[in-house]
């Protein structure tokens, strides 16, 4: 029984990603630098990519790691844009925080 | 055994680190702290015998996401935000954390009690799902279009980039 919990499984794995998850989403929900948010972003990514392979290698089944691949490749395209976003943010209003843009007034 | 100590080492590594991303003040230590969740993540990889998987992980994040994210850090100017990090407001704060807490709370009840659902899954260690042939097999044939259109996705992500970099002002310029 002490063996079980020890000894890493399936559940083992799925924690950690759970954790990684809701550590990305309290970024993205609490912080105030949008940089860090993106950051946090990418943090839940990583955390989804590792259930898919976790699940991919415990059914015995390759298509978890193809899609890993796939997700690894949108989220380097997101970060592109979403940076190219931030750079135009700061040179036309010179601000990172969040709250600065709550309003939307353009 | 060996497993069993790096199953522990890796996740313990992301798992921290991914904490130091969360509460740095300084945006550059969380860039810095991310290279190490990634660098976690991938031991986790390659303790479910994905190598390739891993690799292209660190290759990917470690070595071009995050040193884009460097490179912007690098041209603002970090300081002048102080040492408030989280947003203020003590009913959404609230709220907020409420919601994260619910959510971790949901993943893991979750988490133990399917187990009993999924908890005969036993990998075949003998027969390598992951190794690169396998892959490509897979990914060129049942994935075919998907990959085509994450070819032309990367060929509009430059160029939406580019434009959006070269944006001037908009409609409410100042």
């Amino acid at each position: 029984m002490l063996s079980d919990m020890i000894i890493p499984g399936l559940g083992h794995y799925l924690l950690v990603a759970g954790v990684l998850f809701t550590i990305g989403l309290v970024g993205v929900l609490m912080r105030k630098n949008i940089i860090v948010i993106l950051m946090s972003i990418e943090l839940m990514l990583n955390a989804v990519n590792l259930t898919f392979v976790t699940f991919g290698y415990y059914l015995n089944d390759a298509n978890g790691a193809v899609i890993t691949l796939f997700v690894i490749a949108v989220a380097a395209a997101e970060a592109a844009v979403g940076l190219a976003i931030v750079v135009t943010l700061f040179k036309n209003f010179n601000e990172l925080n969040i709250r600065f843009f709550e309003h939307l007034k353009g | 055994m060996m497993d069993v100590f790096m199953f522990y080492i890796f996740s313990a590594i992301s798992i921290v680190s991914a904490l130091f991303v969360l509460f740095s003040v300084n945006p550059v230590k969380s860039v810095l702290w991310l290279v190490s969740v990634m660098v976690g993540v991938s031991g986790l990889f390659f303790t479910l015998s994905a190598p390739f998987v891993a690799m292209v992980q660190i290759l990917v994040y470690a070595g071009a996401v995050v040193i884009l994210f460097l490179f912007v850090v690098m041209i603002f100017d970090v300081n002048h935000e102080g040492k408030q990090i989280f947003s203020y407001g003590t009913f959404t704060s609230g709220l907020k954390v409420l919601f994260a807490g619910g959510f971790a709370g949901f993943l893991v009840f979750q988490i133990f009690f399917q187990m009993n659902r999924f908890g005969y899954l036993i990998p075949d260690k003998s027969a390598p799902q992951f190794e690169v042939r396998n892959l490509s097999k897979i990914m060129f044939t049942d994935y075919m279009l998907l990959f085509e259109v994450l070819g032309l996705l990367l060929l509009v992500i430059p160029i939406g980039t580019v434009a959006l970099s070269r944006i001037k002002g908009g409609t409410h310029a100042k």
